[in-house]
């Protein structure tokens, strides 16, 4: 029947659009899909994330953050990895690696005076979802997005309970000679301390 | 129960210190109306350190005094914290014991969010789970950020100069990203941060008021007294277990 014809047409136009969606995304999506992270998302929402969060590609050894440089975004990894390392030189040190489903940056989704804490390279050839703030109010219900922020609500609290059991430890090394200790017989500054721990150093 | 204007006045107030993405004064009245209120008299204890925490307080009207017990075992007030705010977020969020003692100075309103409620309305994908979620992320985000910014400052200024490493290539997230999408304008954020230059700084010697200062960055709670060298931590099991040191 022609008003079938035309009724259907609307519905062959909005199949189509969503069969290009589905071809554009489906490699991400199916790759965030069978991560944990995702495990009680609708695929759905997967793809509407997918969609919204440009993707962007790394080559073994590209610089992905520079330590100390403005944060405006985080990144979740779809494949490869990524490695973060503070310090240059004699002082590098590596102080973790994040693979697929896991997020880079994150600081930077929630705060907008932080810097990179750390640079991060790819390690081998990587794929990743550039999350920002304009991702965040463009589909605030998105279920991907709830899971991905209650993730980092756990993560964040545990960097903050991390760096506050260094800096109890350091305080409760030092004593009451202010201002330095003694580590295996050596006296050592405070802030060489605590740039041992964290990276940092002159 | 308190007066609706007076929690809207105060919602508005707390999105201008605590401001996270999507910001909404009517969501965190919801929040606030999903909390119990509770008056606390001048000298009460309302939360006290080495306790399990059940509970987050919005801090409606009045001041609380945070404080924490010296190596004599004595209590030193380490700062005053002025309506509006939260506090006693921290164990609700990982579980762990109160990092300092919460008392009332002079008469306090406080709005109670307990944990079930506060599992409850942060599991769900809606406008108020939402807002809670962002605002507890938010506060923690920059309890972390001032953190680190206050670490690397003293420690000798890492994050605050971009180091010259030997990188293979120097294009990075986000500027490539947003050469490679020319459709997509920058964030307002990363317009905004991108004008901004890294800061200098001073490289001194670090104090035990300088890591006191920094526990209380990251606690949630702004030390203003510089003079408190004989604090004492309180050492959970949690700690003893990282640490490497047994229980017994």
């Amino acid at each position: 029947m022609k008003s079938d014809e035309m009724g259907s047409f609307p519905v062959l136009v909005s199949s189509l659009e969503s069969q290009k969606l589905r071809i554009s995304v489906a490699p991400d999506a199916e790759k965030l899909a069978k991560l944990f992270l995702f495990r009680r998302v609708n695929p759905k929402d997967i793809a509407e994330l997918c969609r919204i969060a440009r993707p962007v590609a790394f080559q073994q050894g590209d610089e992905v953050f520079l330590q100390g440089e403005e944060a405006n975004c985080a990144l979740l990894v779809v494949e490869g990895r990524l490695v973060a390392h503070v310090g240059s030189g004699a002082e590098k040190r590596e102080v973790g690696d994040s693979r697929a489903g896991e997020i880079v940056g994150e600081t930077a989704l929630f705060s907008r005076s932080g810097k990179r804490s750390a640079t991060v390279l790819a390690a081998e050839k990587s794929r990743c979802l550039i999350l920002d703030e304009e991702v965040l109010l463009t589909s605030p219900y998105n279920e991907a997005l709830v899971a991905i922020e209650s993730h980092l609500l756990g993560s964040i609290a545990r960097r903050i309970r991390s760096s506050g059991r260094v800096i109890q430890r350091v305080w409760k090394e030092s004593g009451t000679d202010a201002g330095r200790l003694t580590v295996e017989k050596d006296s050592v500054s405070l802030r060489d301390r605590l740039a041992g721990f964290f990276g940092g150093g002159r | 129960m308190m007066d609706p204007q007076k929690v809207s006045d105060w919602a508005v107030r707390l999105l201008i210190t605590n401001p996270f993405p999507g910001k909404s004064q009517r969501e965190l009245v919801e929040i606030i109306t999903a909390c119990r209120l509770q008056r606390f008299v001048d000298g009460q204890t309302i939360l006290k350190e080495g306790d399990a925490g059940d509970e987050l307080f919005f801090l409606m009207e009045g001041q609380v005094a945070v404080l924490k017990n010296d190596t004599n075992g004595e209590e030193r007030q380490l700062v005053v914290m002025q309506a509006p705010t939260m506090f006693g977020h921290m164990s609700l969020v990982d579980g762990s014991p109160r990092s300092a003692t919460c008392r009332a100075e002079g008469t306090v309103d406080v709005a109670v969010l307990s944990r079930r409620t506060y599992l409850d309305l942060l599991s769900r994908s809606h406008p108020v789970g939402t807002s809670l979620r962002r605002l507890m992320l938010a506060t923690l985000t920059r309890q972390l950020v001032d953190g680190n910014a206050r670490l690397f400052s003293l420690i000798g200024g890492e994050e605050s100069k971009p180091q010259k490493s030997a990188p293979k290539k120097r294009e990075r997230v986000p500027n490539r990203a947003m050469k490679k999408a020319p459709a997509e304008r920058p964030s307002r954020a990363a317009t905004a941060s991108s004008k901004r230059r890294p800061e200098t700084t001073s490289v001194e010697d670090v104090s035990r008021s300088d890591l006191l200062e920094m526990a209380g960055i990251l606690n949630g709670w702004k030390v203003d007294d510089r003079g408190l060298d004989d604090i004492e931590f309180v050492e959970t099991e949690d700690d003893r277990r990282k640490s490497g040191k047994s229980s017994s």
